[in-house]
């Protein structure tokens, strides 16, 4: 038997939350019982896919497509679930673009731009959009950011630069509206069998990403716990950790569910 | 039936606010507790009523851990009582305010053993007794993250904590044995009394933190029942802050 946690009234809202990572906390939430809305941005079909999944199961799921670039785009979610639902406990980002793995310098000012805009500014956009809904449940938001910032991961800086932005507007956040209750936290994830670092089950010489076979297997020999890339109930189980209730003295925090691939 | 049935937890220093309130979430859990106290009989046999009050099973061994001898005798202590360990919380500790000019070797001696050496030789012993898949919480401080210019000594003490978590993370791996520390800031437990007489010095702590309160010792109590469950099975090498919110 799994751990129970206790939740505050109001629905969840995970940006992302179609995506490898996100899908997983996704389905953690609704199966926890919560009202969840999640949000995809190109993935309609896997989204549809996951709703119908949910709603077979009886979870009350709801999905907006949602391009977070967009200042306005969150705020319109956020207060459509709150006028659904009530009200909004939680607020979880799962979300960020697929990179091209590659040397810091080798990526355009385009391509950099395209990334702070993507994670950084859409994270910021999100945030005010849940801002004075989360005052009012004395809610929480958590980030799903990255061990790079720990460790350096070679030719992954796209992606460490802009959550390193994420991870300063959480703390920022975990003090200036810790006044009202509301909690802020990111949960740096390791190397995942899912999303960008996804792992074929049985023939581990290919990724979705094609990441290549020796880079999995270079990231799996770093990871102390198993040699093996996490699993999404695994990063699942601590994302609802720090929504719930039993986290409610943890704010301004990072935690790296990593395996212990940042020591 | 709960997520921490069959298991056994050692919990040192359950006659405190903090290492009671661990070892009744842990029993409610479903984990058989075995709660160890220093010096204060009567504080460890509330801590097994209040185990006892939802519906847990607690014994408690008294021990002085500040040498192998104490340390030795409540494993003696843990072997009768089946020699089975799958949860350590590393709890116990002692404080210290001393400044650097004043401070006596006593005094340093007494921070090194009792909250330096002990949890190390705690662990060491459990260890040969804890099947792998088991968890190791370390109650370590804020204190060991931030300056405390009076009080360095228990704040090195309790840096040091944090590195044996990391170290011991990597090391106790292969076995799938996890270790995690959490790092509480100020919490409203006796050891606080000395500040209730002021209300000054309470809103100074409380301010402390982003969300404006002390502690409790069941927001701690909480946080160890989720590093000892499956729920953080990913988890290692961590040092949780349970503070509010502090120093950031």
């Amino acid at each position: 038997m799994s751990v129970t946690y206790n939740f505050k009234k109001g629905a969840v809202v995970i940006f992302g939350g179609s995506g490898g990572a996100g899908g997983h906390i996704t389905r953690a939430f609704a199966r926890a019982g919560c009202d969840v809305a999640f949000t995809y941005f190109g993935g309609k079909g896997r989204a549809e896919d996951l709703q119908a999944e949910l709603r077979d199961e009886g979870c009350s799921v709801v999905a907006y497509q949602a391009d977070i670039k967009s200042p306005e785009r969150p705020q319109e979610i956020i207060d459509d679930v709150v006028a659904k639902f009530g009200s909004v406990q939680t607020v979880v980002y799962a979300a960020g673009p697929v990179i091209d793995v590659c040397p810091i310098v080798d990526n355009g000012p385009d391509r950099f731009k395209l990334q702070v805009d993507s994670e950084l500014l859409g994270f910021f956009h999100i945030v005010r959009g849940a801002i004075s809904h989360l005052r009012e449940s004395r809610g929480s938001l958590i980030a799903c950011t990255s061990f790079a910032n720990y460790k350096v991961l070679i030719n992954d800086g796209l992606s460490a630069s802009a959550k390193a932005g994420i991870e300063s507007l959480v703390r920022q956040i975990a003090v200036e509206e810790g006044r009202y209750g509301v909690r802020a936290n990111s949960i740096g994830l390791g190397w995942f069998d899912i999303g960008q670092g996804a792992v074929a089950p049985i023939d581990q010489s290919t990724t979705q990403s094609d990441i290549g076979k020796d880079m999995v297997k270079l990231m799996s020999s770093m990871i102390p716990l198993g040699n093996r890339p996490g699993k999404g109930e695994e990063l699942a189980n601590t994302v609802l950790f720090f929504a719930s209730e039993q986290a409610s003295y943890i704010t301004g925090q990072t935690l790296l569910v990593d395996g212990g691939i940042s020591l | 039936m709960g997520p921490l049935d069959d298991k056994v937890a050692l919990v040192t220093g359950a006659s405190g606010g903090i290492g009671r309130q661990i070892a009744v979430r842990l029993a409610e859990s479903g984990a058989r507790v075995i709660a160890h106290y220093s010096s204060r009989r009567e504080s460890a046999e509330q801590t097994v009523a209040a185990v006892q009050a939802v519906g847990g099973e607690a014994a408690i061994l008294q021990a002085d851990l500040s040498h192998g001898d104490g340390v030795r005798q409540l494993f003696a202590g843990v072997d009768e009582l089946g020699g089975r360990i799958d949860i350590l919380v590393n709890n116990a500790g002692a404080g210290e305010t001393s400044p650097i000019g004043t401070i006596k070797e006593e005094e340093i001696d007494r921070m090194y053993r009792v909250n330096f050496k002990s949890p190390v030789l705690v662990t060491q012993q459990a260890l040969t007794r804890m099947s792998d898949g088991g968890a190791i919480v370390n109650i370590s401080s804020m204190s060991g993250l931030m300056a405390q210019p009076p009080g360095f000594a228990y704040a090195m003490s309790k840096a040091a904590i944090h590195s044996f978590t990391l170290s011991m993370a990597v090391e106790l791996a292969a076995r799938n044995i996890r270790v995690n520390a959490v790092a509480p800031g100020p919490v409203d437990t006796d050891l606080i009394n000395g500040y209730r007489a002021s209300d000054d010095a309470m809103r100074a702590l409380s301010s402390m933190a982003a969300l404006g309160r002390l502690g409790t010792p069941d927001d701690i109590a909480q946080i160890v029942l989720f590093l000892a469950s499956p729920a953080s099975a990913w988890l290692t090498g961590q040092i949780i802050q349970a503070s509010g919110g502090m120093r950031l």
